[in-house]
């Protein structure tokens, strides 16, 4: 059995980031970090994995040939004020041939609102409680908090975004001829359901 | 398929003759709005002028790109304060990538209230909320954008959108120019993932490029009173 490579699972889950793993019946399992997605083997691929920060892994396997059935994308965004940043993972493979319907595993991060103090810029102290108090939900995986402020106009301090995240699936989806329509769960993070994939990411 | 080492946000601070591309994208990069061109290239972020909300709804018509915290120029301002609103001076704003990702799908542009991008919930009063009002119902965003059809190694704009942006502009969900020389017929309302402009290509793998833009600010009575805060945001995968 091949161990994940300590140090470039530890920079991605250190990032709050999740990886894919392919596992196959006749090699070693090739890791993220490993290959391009589009340059993949995928014949005599078993099982694809969703390694997530927590602990937990997302499975998609088949008994059946997975070749040009199976998906992998990220979905990203750039912010004019804070920046770039990852906002999920997708792993996916299409049930049937023609109809569309898939089976997917997200590795979804959520936002929080910023918080506003009001008067003096709070300690470090205040901002950790305040994040160990966001974690409400076991499966939350706190990634980040940023520790940039921004002064309001009434003399407060708006400080932070604490952003989590979860693994969520299985679920269900449905790729058209061509694209993939990310509808997403309904426990589903991400605020955007519009993504379309070509089958570049397949 | 690897993700971008730079993508940004960038205006035009010379003139639409001959664009000056400043990026105006991440940490202490601010653009300001404001009704006056002579507010200054050097004011903190904490001292940006205020404006009179007014009685009936109008343009905010002149746009600064700030670099640092005081540190401006002024858009389409041929590096001194910037020119009054012209849906005629198409050079002003484009999102840009280097050569070192590749896009998956089709990007999104569009602007949230703060970069926590939560949920938005119409007619709020909120410069991206908007106001029924103000911004017509369902309310859209006093935040309009238009975007043009292709990539620029494809083709740089060479006119003007066929109409100017008005406050009532906007269609709930997606809206894409059409592929080409095109820009949006109407502007479209920049409300997160209530209304957004969803580019009609997937841009070249590993290739530099970038893709023109516009944006136009609106105000009204019914606007809230007080910061707007809001942000810029480009969407897009990578696998």
């Amino acid at each position: 059995m091949k161990h994940i490579p300590d140090q470039h699972a530890m920079n991605k889950f250190s990032k709050g980031e999740s990886f894919w793993r392919a596992l196959y019946s006749d090699r070693p399992a090739i890791y993220e970090w490993d290959c391009d997605w589009i340059l993949l083997p995928k014949k005599g691929l078993k099982q694809l994995h969703l390694m997530c920060p927590n602990g937990r892994v997302g499975v998609i396997a088949s008994q059946s040939e997975m070749a040009g059935r199976i998906f992998q994308f990220k979905i990203a965004e750039m912010n004019s004020r804070s920046g770039r940043r990852l906002e999920a993972q997708v792993i996916g493979i299409e049930k049937g041939v023609g109809d569309g319907d898939c089976v997917c595993w997200s590795w979804e991060h959520q936002i929080s609102e910023s918080i506003f103090f009001p008067g003096s810029k709070p300690t470090i102290e205040a901002i950790r409680a305040l994040i160990s108090l966001e974690k409400t939900d076991p499966e939350l995986w706190v990634v980040s908090s940023f520790a940039t402020s921004q002064r309001d106009e009434a003399e407060g301090w708006t400080i932070g975004i604490i952003r989590q995240a979860r693994l969520v699936g299985p679920f269900e989806d449905n790729v058209k001829p061509g694209e993939f329509k990310y509808g997403g769960p309904a426990t589903s993070t991400l605020a955007i359901d519009n993504i379309s994939i070509p089958v570049g990411a397949k | 398929m690897a993700d971008f080492t730079d993508l940004h946000l960038e205006f035009n601070t010379n003139s639409q003759a001959s664009p000056t591309w400043t990026p105006v994208t991440g940490a202490g990069k601010t653009t300001r709005f404001l009704d006056r061109s002579d507010a200054g290239l050097a004011v903190a972020s904490a001292d940006w002028p205020r404006m009179t909300r007014p009685n009936s709804v109008g343009g905010v018509d002149y746009i600064y790109a700030y670099t640092a915290d005081a540190v401006g120029l002024g858009v389409l301002g041929s590096g001194g304060d910037p020119t009054s609103w012209d849906n005629a001076k198409y050079n002003q704003a484009r999102w840009k990538w280097d050569n070192t990702g590749t896009f998956a799908s089709t990007p999104v542009f569009t602007a949230y209230v703060s970069s926590a991008h939560a949920a938005i919930s119409r007619g709020t009063g909120g410069l991206i909320n908007g106001h029924t009002t103000d911004t017509g119902s369902p309310a859209r965003s006093y935040l309009k954008g238009n975007a043009w059809g292709r990539v620029t190694s494809a083709g740089a704009p060479a006119a003007a959108p066929g109409a100017d942006s008005g406050i009532a502009n906007g269609i709930s969900g997606s809206v894409s120019p059409s592929a080409g020389a095109n820009w949006l017929a109407a502007y479209q309302s920049l409300q997160g993932d209530n209304d957004y402009i969803t580019a009609p290509f997937t841009p070249a793998a590993t290739t530099a490029d970038s893709w023109p833009i516009m944006v136009r600010l609106h105000t009204g009575p019914n606007m809230n009173s007080g910061d707007h805060t809001p942000v810029f945001t480009f969407k897009y995968t990578f696998a």
